[in-house]
């Protein structure tokens, strides 16, 4: 389940990213979360139920996400405001949506959440007990945006 | 004649970029107007003039396939063509959009040339 959602997440961030926001970003190697990001001063973050309870978060360093926002819209945004927070709402809302469709085309059929977009100096992410956080980094010429996941099987279903 | 078209999505910037593929390529003079879920959808519905519904799916207050429903029970002179533009691009939530009355999706990510083409279908 683990290598399903991490072979997800690099084909739809690839997608996403360079359909709707001009960018190519690298993927680095996944890592467990410790549920410190360090540089990130906004996030996205999507719940999916069904089978599965799950969690996608990007987390955005503030010139990636700028950045991010000025390709989307075409012009250019240097500070964090409704624009900027909208588009990572929906930019999560794409990589998340993304993830679902590939397990819903293998039987699963999930429900997702509405977006939420979290910003600030000095925040950190928790999951509940027991469930592990995988943490993807992608590497773009204006910093880092990292992709991070968590999820738990639904024994009843 | 210029194209009515209805944008609904709850995130602004996605109707942005839905506003600015439009203005960019052929449907550039559409007249053009914004919902941010399907409940405000419905108050600026104009059964006379729309032609075109470019609806998300996953919205509050009324998602878009509630919104489709109900836009389906206002009766009509014309046939007004609905689009959904959605990250629910699994062939069972396309199926179940097209069975209340969609027309046809595009999901997202997607091109302006893809969105063009996809209006192109019903209106050249």
């Amino acid at each position: 389940m683990k290598d399903k959602f991490i072979k997800s997440i690099l084909k739809v961030v690839e997608d996403v990213f360079s359909t709707m926001v001009s960018l190519e970003p690298k993927p680095e190697k996944h890592y467990k979360s410790d549920g410190k990001i360090s540089n990130c001063r906004i996030s996205g973050i999507m719940g999916l139920a069904g089978k599965i309870n799950a969690s996608i978060v990007l987390h955005f360093e503030e010139q990636v996400a700028l950045k991010a926002t000025s390709n989307m819209l075409g012009a250019d945004y240097s500070t964090i405001d409704g624009d900027v927070k909208d588009a990572v709402g929906e930019l999560t809302n794409m990589v998340a949506g993304g993830v679902k469709v590939e397990f819903d085309n293998s039987g699963m059929d999930l429900n997702l959440s509405l977006p939420i977009v979290v910003s600030g100096d000095e925040f950190s992410t928790e999951n509940l007990e027991g469930q592990e956080a995988i943490l993807i980094p992608f590497v773009t010429e204006d910093g880092k945006f990292f992709v991070e996941f968590s999820f738990k099987e639904n024994i009843k279903n | 004649m210029a194209l009515n078209i209805l944008v609904v999505d709850d995130s602004a910037v996605m109707r942005k970029i839905i506003k600015k593929s439009l203005q960019e390529g052929k449907y550039a003079d559409a007249v053009i107007t914004e919902a941010g879920d399907g409940a405000e959808a419905l108050k600026v519905f104009n059964p006379k003039l729309t032609d075109l519904v470019l609806s998300d799916w996953n919205m509050p207050n009324l998602n878009g396939l509630e919104f489709v429903k109900k836009l389906k029970t206002i009766k009509t002179r014309k046939k007004i063509v609905i689009i959904m533009i959605t990250t629910e691009g699994s062939a069972g939530k396309m199926e179940e959009a097209m069975d209340n009355g969609v027309d046809s999706y595009i999901a997202k990510p997607f091109t302006s040339v893809a969105l063009e083409k996809k209006i192109d279908r019903f209106f050249t």
